[in-house]
């Protein structure tokens, strides 16, 4: 009997102690519900949908923290553009007083909105127990860090920590290339041969390219060059010229490189020997049937420099306290190691930390698909494009002029003086009276 | 005639402006009071070597001449209307006579402080620069918005001339006093003086700093390209120069530079130039246009009907694509963080967004007296006329600018 009494006894006070607990649980979290955030983003189809399943996982390992993220892309159906229409509503509901808790953006934004305290400083939170250990810090890849460090009147701050991230390379049909015994350029010299050859014996494009103010980059960066320097624009002068004659001389005297919107497309069927685009395209080329592909660096120059693409992650000030710590926490995760390795992995997207590039799991996707293994290099000769308020329209401007002077509309001198001139006008006309 | 006679007396040939060129400046200067033409201008006492205009009573000077007798550098940008002393933008509006870029006499030197008399003996009209002085304090020292704004001053009017000729009281310049930079049609260019000058005569130099003989800079950009920005719809170089033009004087802000195509037969190049698709409407001319709030002021400098865009970018069946170039500046002493939402209303009052992807307007957060431009491409159907670019901003009634 007396067992059974202990045991009746042990039982009941299990009871009692159980449902203690259960009152004391639910009145915890009754006097505690948790934080919900709002994560503004741009990211469509099947990174949107990965995104997604990223930020359920996130808050089922932190219940304290619901994220709620949400897309914001481009109403228009027809040739919109995600991250403007991201950009517009982020200004909207911050003028309306409700912007986002957490968001996707340029560099370029940020230096808008720091300008206007519209961020708050990710410093703050790099302390504490739910902080960054230096250690940590210095884990994301250096180039992607310092373009998320803006200056303010307090001194250099970080504000945003990377997210999505991917950099220019070239990619050649190898078949084509194996066929004509050429090897991949390594100098924009070789690019121009091997498209000039790949028309001859093909009579196909070498290069097949979408015109725009980043091709124009790239032979710009490639021999030393920037496009804006001490708030004026830099691009233009014989270096200017230079990039835009290489571009028109490959499609007019050589006849080799043929302008087009299908380019991607063109070099998916096997219908162009070249293309450049960032590393995020690897993963669809490597779907498309019959398309045996190789990436290489892009040319170098008098030096190598390759723009790299992509937003980062910013926490708006308007948030409250606990919001913004949640924010932190949620930021901290998508760029951690693991969650950076996967988003690459299923992406295309570069990994934003060291560790994570160098990491097992990364490594075996490297070995398994060596072409992801090309932007990682390139991360080495990285460089960020400009971060000021003007930068969107001068992109416009520098794409019109790639047309103007593809077209021979005008002659690549004229094109680019009047792109430097819009450009500066641009430049100062935006700073209004300070 | 729907003013005086041109400069009957001036001793510096000019000339004959075209048809177009006068049909432009009827549209822009109300019926004309006679008057007999100002033959001298004197700065401080001393003649200074140049010939004022005046037209409906009011008189102007060469923007190249006004820097001269001020002693100052004086820049204007066609594009935006911006008149910039010493590199620092004052109330002024420019105008376009006969192709050479004036400024009122008397309202642009009492906006610096200056004053400005008539002496109705000579014909002449002096100018006082004795409130001046501060010219060189104002572009060197003080950047705040309110510094830079115009102050009243203490006599904004021309003490009356001895004798004064009955016109010569003439009519101060109405004033917005929240408005820097007011943007009137009459500164941009009538057609007569828009041919681009043969390409030969271009040198990249040119288009740089007239400056060293003019004493003024040129802010060429849009007086100089023709596209995507330029003010003026009827620039492309194919235009030919009219042989009765004069020779380009280096006052003349429409110098700049032609844009130079490359020549021979462009039949087998996969792109054709932008300008053969341009079609616009009415008589080829667009006369720029503006509206404004009290937030912001937008003006739309070119209105473009076009069928396919940088050669790739065609409009669906039955639609075609509008392009409207424009500026917008916000003129509050507030930072603008959202400066609202352009739609595009035709005759049946439908309502268009425009296409993101092919415009090059950019939202970006603008600072009191900023300035942003660009354009918007808006894709509508054939038989629709672009009857007014409207603006939907946070907190104001939408801002319609009739185009």
């Amino acid at each position: 009997m007396v067992p059974k009494v202990r045991l009746a006894t042990a039982m009941a006070l299990a009871l009692v102690l159980t449902a203690l607990t259960l009152v004391w649980g639910s009145g915890r979290s009754e006097a505690k519900s948790p934080v919900e955030i709002e994560f503004w983003h741009a990211m469509s189809r099947s990174r949107g949908e990965l995104l997604e399943s990223l930020v359920q996982r996130f808050n089922r390992a932190n219940p304290d923290v619901v994220v709620k993220s949400r897309f914001v892309g481009s109403a228009n159906p027809r040739l919109g553009n995600d991250y403007n229409a991201l950009y517009g509503k982020i200004l909207e509901h911050l003028a309306r007083g409700t912007p986002p808790d957490i968001s996707q953006v340029y560099e370029n934004w940020t230096t808008q909105l720091v300008e206007i305290n519209a961020l708050t400083p990710m410093d703050q939170f790099l302390s504490g127990p739910d902080g960054m250990s230096q250690k940590d810090l210095n884990d994301f890849v250096p180039i992607f860090r310092e373009a998320n460090i803006f200056p303010t009147a307090q001194g250099n701050k970080l504000y945003t920590l990377p997210f999505n991230k991917s950099i220019y390379v070239l990619y050649y049909n190898r078949a084509i290339f194996r066929e004509l015994g050429l090897a991949p350029p390594e100098t924009w010299e070789d690019l121009r041969h091997a498209a000039r050859t790949i028309k001859k014996a093909k009579g196909i494009p070498g290069l097949g390219f979408l015109p725009s103010v980043d091709i124009f980059g790239h032979y710009l960066y490639a021999h030393g060059g920037q496009f804006i320097q001490s708030d004026q624009a830099a691009f233009g002068g014989q270096r200017g010229i230079e990039d835009l004659k290489f571009w028109v001389d490959m499609v007019h005297t050589d006849g080799s490189a043929q302008p087009s919107t299908d380019a991607q497309d063109q070099f998916q069927k096997g219908q162009t020997g070249m293309y450049i685009e960032t590393t995020s395209r690897i993963g669809g080329f490597q779907r498309a049937k019959d398309l045996d592909f190789g990436v290489v660096m892009l040319p170098r120059g008098t030096t190598r420099a390759y723009q790299f693409a992509g937003t980062n992650l910013a926490i708006f000030s308007q948030s409250t306290p606990e919001e913004q710590k949640a924010a932190w926490r949620f930021s901290k995760f998508l760029t951690s190691p693991e969650i950076t390795t996967e988003w690459a992995i299923g992406t295309g997207y570069l990994p934003v930390r060291e560790s994570a590039i160098r990491g097992r799991k990364y490594q075996d996707y490297i070995r398994a698909n060596p072409q992801y293994s090309v932007g990682i290099e390139a991360l080495k000769y990285a460089t960020v494009q400009p971060r000021v308020s003007a930068w969107e329209s001068i992109r416009g401007i520098l794409d019109d002029a790639m047309f103007e002077a593809l077209s021979r509309k005008y002659t690549s001198e004229d094109a680019i003086q009047k792109a430097v001139s819009l450009s500066n006008d641009l430049l100062s006309y935006l700073q209004g009276k300070r | 005639m729907p003013w005086p006679p041109v400069h009957p007396t001036s001793r510096r040939p000019r000339a004959l402006p075209g048809i177009l060129a006068i049909l432009f400046l009827a549209l822009l200067l109300p019926a004309a009071v006679s008057s007999a033409p100002l033959t001298s201008v004197f700065v401080n006492g001393v003649r200074i070597d140049t010939y004022p205009e005046t037209r409906n009573g009011v008189s102007y000077l060469p923007i190249h001449a006004m820097a001269q007798a001020l002693q100052v550098e004086i820049s204007w940008d066609s594009k935006i209307n911006l008149v910039k002393v010493n590199g620092e933008a004052v109330e002024a509006t420019a105008y376009n006579l006969d192709g050479k870029i004036y400024l009122p006499i008397e309202s642009f030197v009492s906006a610096l402080g200056g004053s400005v008399t008539y002496d109705g003996r000579e014909n002449a009209v002096r100018v006082t620069t004795g409130g001046l002085s501060n010219l060189a304090a104002r572009s060197s020292g003080t950047t705040s918005p309110a510094a830079t704004r115009p102050t009243p001053k203490a006599s904004p009017t021309p003490s009356p001339a001895p004798r004064p000729r009955t016109t010569v009281a003439l009519p101060s310049t109405p004033r917005t006093p929240t408005v820097v930079i007011p943007s009137t049609v009459s500164a941009y260019t009538p057609p007569a003086t828009t041919a681009a000058p043969p390409s030969t005569a271009y040198t990249p130099a040119a288009n740089a700093n007239y400056g060293s003989s003019g004493g003024y800079t040129s802010n060429t950009t849009a007086a100089g390209y023709p596209a995507p920005y330029a003010p003026n719809p009827q620039m492309p170089s194919a235009q030919p120069r009219p042989t009765d033009a004069p020779p380009y004087l280096s006052d003349n802000l429409q110098t700049g530079p032609a844009m130079r195509t490359t020549g021979g037969p462009q039949d087998n190049v996969p792109f054709s130039p932008m300008p053969a698709n341009a079609q616009r409407p009415g008589d080829g001319i667009y006369v720029p246009r503006s509206a404004q709030n009290s937030v912001f002021q937008v003006t739309v400098t070119n209105l473009e009907n076009v069928t396919v865009i940088k050669d790739f970018y065609r409009p669906r069946t039955g639609y075609k694509f509008v392009v409207v170039y424009l500026s917008q500046q916000n003129i509050s002493e507030q930072v603008q963080i959202y400066t609202g939402r352009f739609s595009l209303l035709d005759q049946k009052n439908a309502s268009y967004d425009y296409i993101e992807g092919l415009s090059n307007f950019w939202l970006v957060i603008l600072r009191p007296f900023g300035i942003n431009f660009g354009y918007l491409v808006f894709e509508v159907p054939t038989d629709a006329k672009p009857i007014s670019l409207v603006l939907h901003a946070l907190n104001q009634a939408p801002l319609t600018l009739n185009l």
